[in-house]
């Protein structure tokens, strides 16, 4: 435990924080229609769109924490795997296994700050804006507290069973989108209840699409394209580049 | 770092190995005592990072044994850690800076880093404006002389060096010499190089595999 101790707090020291102000501000932004549509007492449809900005917004968070992430992590991986590397951890005694898992534990550590971060700005902001109540926002971050820390720990089990390497970044960020997507949905459906049927096609509706009305649908969408050029825009870490 | 109860720091006993039908090393045997500076020379393809590999169990010999400190490192994996090795290729992180790097391997490999320790060296190796820059952005030369200076802030009983001096310009070379003169008063050294290196106490010429002791 000790030797993964090491590896943990070696692999935080090199993973970078920066990353979490575009996401406040990202989200603070897509809100905004929100306040406004709420100052001038807008109609009830536009209010059910304007409030699934806020769980929208909290998917964007996952999916662009993840591909920020993945292009810093997929570097890191590569200069890890490098046959040097391995050799001068394997002098040591230090496994491949050993850093790998170690890279997968810290990496989800970090997403689980950043999803935090990011999940209680969309709450508050929110609640501030008048989207939910006190009691909604209450159950929304108990609701993020849980579903960012069951994702997690689900995370960190299976890396012990998925082969180190590339493919467990993939199959746990894939994880961290649909495991997350699915908990936020469940919550946003159990707090305005109408929690769909799983296991019929509801199932993959909620999984795909989340919400089925078009208009939400294509404000996702929008959401989606202008808040990855927003990201890009000013973090300059949108990247796919190999090490 | 184990206190040292023998003078025999490193002993390769009839080490041997393959790679297919490649004999690499053939029945390898030399020691190498405590304080001792010991420079492994040959040309390219001779064994000497095939050699190391074997001492620093990175891979298994075919045959023989290697002993640290009187130790099997194959039944003693905690004798190991009084190895620090630097490979030929340098094994940093190229998106990281220089002092990141430091930190980094300092705590994978749990060894504190001394401020006076690492100042020390870093002025040696006149590292002092690359601290803040990425490994990336660094000229071979730095890189390798962050490399080595990795190698010795991780305070061995023996270092294991694989072609330190390449890429260097003369005055890190003989500055380089003479740090490693010193690491050797207290340590010991194995130096695998294609160049000399004149402070050795010993050379260990090796050719197609064998080992030589020429001096």
């Amino acid at each position: 435990m000790r030797r993964y101790a090491d590896i943990i707090s070696a692999l935080l020291s090199l993973q970078r924080i920066r990353g979490i102000w575009p996401f406040i501000v990202l989200t603070l932004l897509s809100l905004t229609p929100s306040f406004i549509a709420i100052y001038f007492g807008a109609l009830e449809s536009i209010m059910r769109i304007t409030a699934t900005f806020s769980g929208l917004m909290l998917f964007m968070q996952y999916l662009l924490i993840i591909i920020m992430a993945s292009g810093e992590l997929a570097r890191l991986g590569y200069s890890l795997k490098e046959p040097s590397m391995v050799e001068l951890f394997t002098s040591r005694g230090i496994s491949m296994n050993a850093i790998f898992t170690g890279l997968w534990i810290s990496s989800s550590l970090r997403f689980l700050l950043f999803i935090a971060i990011g999940g209680l700005t969309v709450d508050i902001a929110s609640y501030l804006a008048g989207v939910i109540n006190f009691g909604e926002a209450i159950l929304l971050i108990a609701g993020l507290a849980l579903s960012a820390s069951l994702t997690s720990i689900i995370a960190i089990v299976l890396s012990f069973f998925i082969p180190p390497g590339e493919a467990q970044y993939w199959i746990g960020m894939t994880l961290y989108i649909v495991l997350g997507w699915i908990y936020q949905k469940a919550i946003w459906e159990l707090i305005w209840g109408s929690l769909p049927e799983f296991g019929s096609s509801n199932f993959i509706r909620l999984l795909l699409f989340g919400f089925v009305d078009p208009t939400v649908l294509a404000g996702e969408a929008l959401s989606i394209f202008v808040g990855l050029v927003i990201l890009a825009a000013i973090s300059g870490e949108l990247t796919w580049e190999r090490g | 770092m184990v206190i040292l109860m023998t003078d025999k720091l490193l002993e390769v006993l009839d080490v041997s190995k393959s790679f297919g039908r490649k004999k690499v090393l053939s029945n390898v045997t030399f020691h190498l005592d405590k304080g001792e500076l010991v420079l492994l020379r040959g040309p390219n393809g001779s064994g000497k990072t095939t050699l190391l590999r074997v001492i620093t169990e990175v891979i298994e010999p075919d045959s023989g044994s290697v002993k640290v400190l009187g130790k099997d490192i194959h039944e003693y994996p905690e004798v190991r850690r009084e190895i620090s090795y630097c490979p030929e290729r340098l094994a940093l992180l190229p998106d990281y800076t220089v002092r990141k790097n430091l930190i980094f391997f300092s705590k994978i490999f749990n060894f504190p880093i001394n401020d006076i320790l690492l100042d020390r060296y870093i002025k040696i190796f006149r590292l002092e404006e690359y601290t803040d820059q990425k490994i990336s952005k660094l000229s071979m030369g730095t890189k390798k002389k962050v490399a080595l200076l990795r190698t010795l802030l991780m305070r061995a009983n023996l270092y294991v060096l694989d072609e330190p001096l390449a890429n260097l310009d003369e005055e890190s070379s003989s500055e380089l010499i003479g740090e490693i003169r010193s690491m050797a008063n207290e340590a010991g050294v194995l130096v695998a190089s294609h160049i000399d290196l004149p402070d050795a106490d010993r050379v260990l010429e090796m050719r197609g595999g064998r080992i030589e002791e020429i001096c």
